[in-house]
């Protein structure tokens, strides 16, 4: 069981991560989702007899579910976007982005990665996916606005105003 | 580092890319508890400490679910959506909004779900896969005829919807976030008042990108400006009163067309955009002469010259300068719904003034006969449709007015000497009998003032009578039936001239009324120099 369970899970992990990114409302919920996902296939596998056609479209098949069944509408009224504005309130302080910031510096810099976090997750979920996809899984703007029906005009632009924003966050931290 | 690790590492700390793991490491998580869990309370399911038991109870679940809100399953009741488990329901249930977006909209592709809201028995709802057929989709009551001044006429993607809790004491209110089929990149909002089936629609497009979403347990319009990239989030009051609005308002003005509105043989309605309208009262064909919609007439209705003030002192008016922002197509309907349009022929609504140049008047010269005029305010015209086969008390549809889009580029301004271009026996005030006529045509002015003059070219007159016979009394009209700016009476014989130095090229609702009474003749002739309708028509 393992052995097909760890076979389809490597043919397939890649295409699931790429769907839950790019349908998810939130980035926050790509890591509960995939492993739904897979806790929902692991356990459908123990009652399968005939053997999976086509491993890919039966998982997503799946994530489809899974996404479905995570967004329905008590979990999604629970699921308030959280969102405090005071998060972004001393957003606009800092009117320069911050091209020259030492990001060397600030890698370290726990509070400023939760920061960051923060503020990628209150972005437009459009956003949120297209930078997860980006840097996360490291998909060309190509292959983010193929995934997320944009034009790869579309996907820079928005990912290059969220940058912004990141940016002038990594100046006022600078300032502090 | 790279900017780009940075981000990487800032975005895995909460969101880790589980597709690192090996098939081994991600069952070992769920065996040991050790599954990263959402931050959000309600995942915190105690179970999940269990890996067993998490499998067993998701699968139940996942099962349940799935038996019952698989895409493309009909749903009979909210119930099937919103589980009504006690353990389930929010603990302030009957004040919250419910997101009932079950599904992105690339996943509602082959979706239909019907839901029948609980509480609002007679209220079903249908999410079509992309479509809404929403606002639409009452079954119980009709959608408001404004609805169809929504943007669009197609089908809409659905972003998201959200609904009020049915048992609350707030009204009932549905908020979707949609697109246009036909534009996925534009988003609006539209919002539903259950209790007054009345819908407003936030389309802010060329200002901002609008969504919503649940904060704090409420419904906000969030904003993200097109210019600065910045997000806001607002409620529909801050909305309204936010600079984005507004501006999207001047961007958008080519929806915003005012309508002065005949509701009855009194009541007119001056609205001026999908939200905001004046209603006036008056009586009868005064409160519509065209005079007073511009606000400078003899007699003017106080209330309809202060909505009209309201509405051109808006600074939503004050800079937009092309005309091509405008889009005639979208102006929804009217309605002419009194007796005195086919009586009078006379100017009924005035549409919308732009920045102040150019603006758009609906007007009716004829009966049955409907007229929209493009126009500066010098009266000069830019374009005009003309639609037949209408009259009275009927509901004008755009596309009867705007028949095929005309385009506006398509701009030129009527010359009054165009009127001599009809033939000669149309420019002819003539006895009944046609023993007399007198031909006349356009001509410049040579007078002080310049302009132009009607000229009696030639004159035919009854054996033994003569021009002394024919003494005519005229009045000429600059700005339509009201006001005369020029009046006189002299006979009518070769060479006699009527003054029109007022009036230009372009020109609407200008012409001269002749009167003429003789042993033989009582009549009255309306010469229009109305670039639609450049005959000249017999009233008496």
């Amino acid at each position: 069981m393992n052995v097909r369970f760890e076979k389809l899970y490597e043919e397939t992990k890649a295409a699931v991560m790429r769907y839950v990114s790019a349908h998810c409302y939130s980035i926050t919920d790509i890591d509960d989702l995939f492993q739904d996902t897979y806790l929902a296939v692991y356990k459908s596998m123990q009652s399968l007899t005939e053997p999976i056609q086509s491993s890919e479209a039966y998982v997503i098949g799946v994530a489809k579910k899974v996404l479905a069944r995570h967004y329905s509408a008590v979990r999604r009224l629970r699921a308030q976007i959280d969102v405090s504005l005071d998060r972004r309130s001393g957003r606009g302080l800092a009117e320069e982005t911050a091209d020259s910031v030492d990001v060397e510096k600030l890698a370290g810099d726990r509070e400023l990665l939760d920061e960051i976090f923060e503020l990628v997750t209150v972005m437009p979920v459009t956003v949120q996916r297209a930078f997860y996809m980006h840097y996360v899984l490291e998909m060309s703007f190509a292959e983010v606005g193929n995934e997320l029906d944009l034009s790869e005009a579309a996907v820079r632009q928005r990912v290059a105003r969220a940058l912004t924003e990141i940016r002038r966050l990594y100046k006022r931290r600078e300032q502090l | 580092m790279t900017e780009n690790e940075l981000i990487k590492n800032a975005l895995t700390r909460h969101a880790p890319d589980m597709s690192q793991l090996t098939a081994s490491e991600l069952l070992e998580r769920q065996r040991d508890g050790a599954r990263v869990k959402s931050r959000r309370s309600w995942i915190g399911v105690a179970a999940v400490a269990a890996a067993g038991l998490v499998l067993t109870v998701g699968l139940l679940i996942y099962t349940h679910r799935d038996s019952r809100v698989t895409p493309g399953d009909d749903v009979d009741s909210v119930e099937d959506v919103i589980p009504s488990e006690a353990d389930e329901l929010p603990p302030d249930k009957g004040k919250e909004w419910v997101d009932l977006t079950i599904l992105s909209a690339d996943e509602l592709e082959k979706a239909e779900y019907q839901c029948k809201a609980e509480g609002w028995p007679e209220y079903v709802f249908t999410i079509n896969k992309h479509t809404v057929t929403a606002f639409r989709y009452l079954v119980s009551e009709t959608v408001p005829t404004d609805s169809t001044e929504l943007t669009g006429n197609g089908e809409f993607l659905v972003r998201k919807l959200f609904l009020r809790d049915l048992t609350g004491d707030r009204k009932p209110e549905i908020i979707a976030v949609l697109s246009p089929e036909d534009d996925p990149d534009t988003t609006l909002v539209r919002t539903l008042d259950l209790s007054t089936k009345s819908i407003t629609e936030y389309n802010l497009s060329g200002a901002a990108n609008i969504s919503a979403g649940m904060i704090d347990g409420e419904v906000k319009f969030i904003l993200e400006d097109q210019e600065t990239g910045e997000i806001s989030y607002l409620d529909a009051e801050g909305l309204k009163n936010s600079d984005l609005y507004r501006r999207a308002q001047k961007q958008r003005l080519r929806i915003y067309l005012g309508v002065i509105k005949a509701s009855d043989s009194t009541t007119y309605q001056a609205q001026y955009n999908l939200s905001e309208s004046y209603t006036v009262s008056g009586e009868g064909r005064a409160v519509m002469s065209s005079s007073q919609l511009y606000g400078y007439g003899r007699g003017s209705d106080e209330k309809v010259k202060a909505v009209l003030d309201e509405l051109l002192s808006d600074s939503v008016f004050d800079s937009i300068t092309d005309i091509q922002e405008f889009k005639l197509e979208d102006y929804n309907y009217f309605s002419l719904e009194n007796e005195n349009i086919e009586k009078y022929g006379s100017v009924i609504s005035l549409l919308y003034f732009s920045d102040g140049n150019r603006g758009v008047r609906v007007s009716v010269y004829e009966a049955g006969v409907i007229t929209v005029l493009l126009q500066d305010t010098d009266s000069r015209i830019f374009n005009y449709y003309t639609v037949t086969g209408q009259s009275g008390s009927k509901l004008m549809k755009r596309e009867n007015v705007f028949f095929g889009g005309t385009a506006l580029d398509n701009i030129s301004v009527m010359k009054i000497t165009d009127l001599n271009s009809i033939p000669e026996e149309e420019r002819c005030i003539s006895s009944d009998d046609g023993q007399f006529k007198a031909y006349y045509s356009i001509r410049e002015s040579s007078r002080e003032g310049g302009g132009y003059e009607l000229v009696f070219d030639r004159v035919i007159y009854p054996e033994g009578e003569s021009p002394a016979d024919y003494l005519m009394n005229y009045n000429v009209f600059y700005d339509g039936l009201n006001n005369a700016t020029d009046s006189g009476e002299m006979p009518i014989k070769e060479g006699t001239a009527i003054g029109l130095t007022e009036i230009r090229d372009g020109h609407s609702l200008g012409g001269i009324d002749i009167a003429i009474q003789t042993d033989h003749i009582v009549a009255e002739y309306w010469i229009n120099f109305n670039a639609s309708s450049v005959k000249p028509v017999y009233i008496v």
